[in-house]
């Protein structure tokens, strides 16, 4: 199901945020990546790697996704979730709950991502 | 509006004002509150979250964005990026609203990334999410 092979990209992806392997998240990024962070700032794939994986300004503890739907458009998958965080940004303890939205294509038998954006919820 | 995104060459640009054009269509169907308008740009399986964190489906957005207590008064949009996958456009923008919410007057920039594909000879918006920046 579409459903278990996105849960198997995002865990993969949590290992490597907490592993701080920048080889296996590239591995799960398409080269035309694009994510735009919680606060706005708009990331390529290598800017990502740099601020997730090789910056000690942000380490991850864990991360979990719970309420994940996908929805398949042709080759390519848009999936919501909610995201649990354990990480220290700048030294600072953070546990929060994002809401993200992320975008899947298959490509040479496997699903790479693509895009992304989270958020912490707010109502206007 | 309608051309087949096949032709890297002038794909960048294109795609762009493709998307733009169907940004514009929305905006006109939100402040006309065109619930025939809007339902002809969202894909059937069209899913959205929101700045809220909701999760909300085709039907669900109709609900809120035109026959609910949500008004539209204006709608910008900004610096558009898009790339394409296959028949499937991924764009970040920024959205400038004015809206009235349960009779609240709400002006805010929201950053989106939107995610639409070219169906039937035309691009269907078929999900994103906005949200509002916050500092950590």
């Amino acid at each position: 199901m579409i459903i278990e092979e996105i849960r198997a990209v995002l865990a993969a992806k949590a290992r490597a945020l907490v592993r701080r392997s920048a080889d296996d998240m590239a591995a799960l990024m398409h080269p035309d990546f694009v994510h735009v962070t919680a606060g706005g700032r708009t990331l390529t794939r290598a800017d990502y790697i740099d601020v997730f994986i090789n910056s000690d300004r942000v380490v991850y503890h864990s991360q979990d996704v719970r309420e994940l739907e996908v929805h398949l458009f042709d080759a390519v998958a848009v999936a919501t979730m909610a995201i649990d965080d354990r990480c220290s940004i700048d030294g600072r303890e953070i546990t929060e709950t994002f809401r993200a939205l992320s975008v899947y294509t298959w490509k040479d038998g496997r699903w790479l991502w693509v895009a992304g954006q989270t958020a912490l919820p707010r109502l206007p | 509006m309608g051309r087949r995104p096949d032709g890297v060459a002038e794909a960048a640009l294109s795609i762009v004002e493709q998307i733009r054009a169907v940004m514009a269509a929305k905006s006109s169907a939100l402040i006309r509150r065109s619930a025939a308008d809007i339902t002809a740009l969202l894909h059937p399986d069209f899913l959205v979250v929101t700045a809220g964190g909701k999760a909300i489906s085709k039907a669900d957005y109709i609900d809120v964005a035109i026959t609910g207590s949500l008004i539209y008064h204006g709608q910008q949009v900004r610096e558009i990026e898009a790339r394409l996958f296959g028949t499937t456009a991924v764009a970040t923008l920024l959205l400038d609203d004015h809206f009235t919410m349960d009779g609240r007057e709400i002006i805010e920039t929201y950053h989106a990334l939107f995610v639409f594909t070219f169906t039937d000879g035309r691009w269907l918006w078929a999900g994103g999410q906005a949200m509002k920046p916050r500092d950590f």
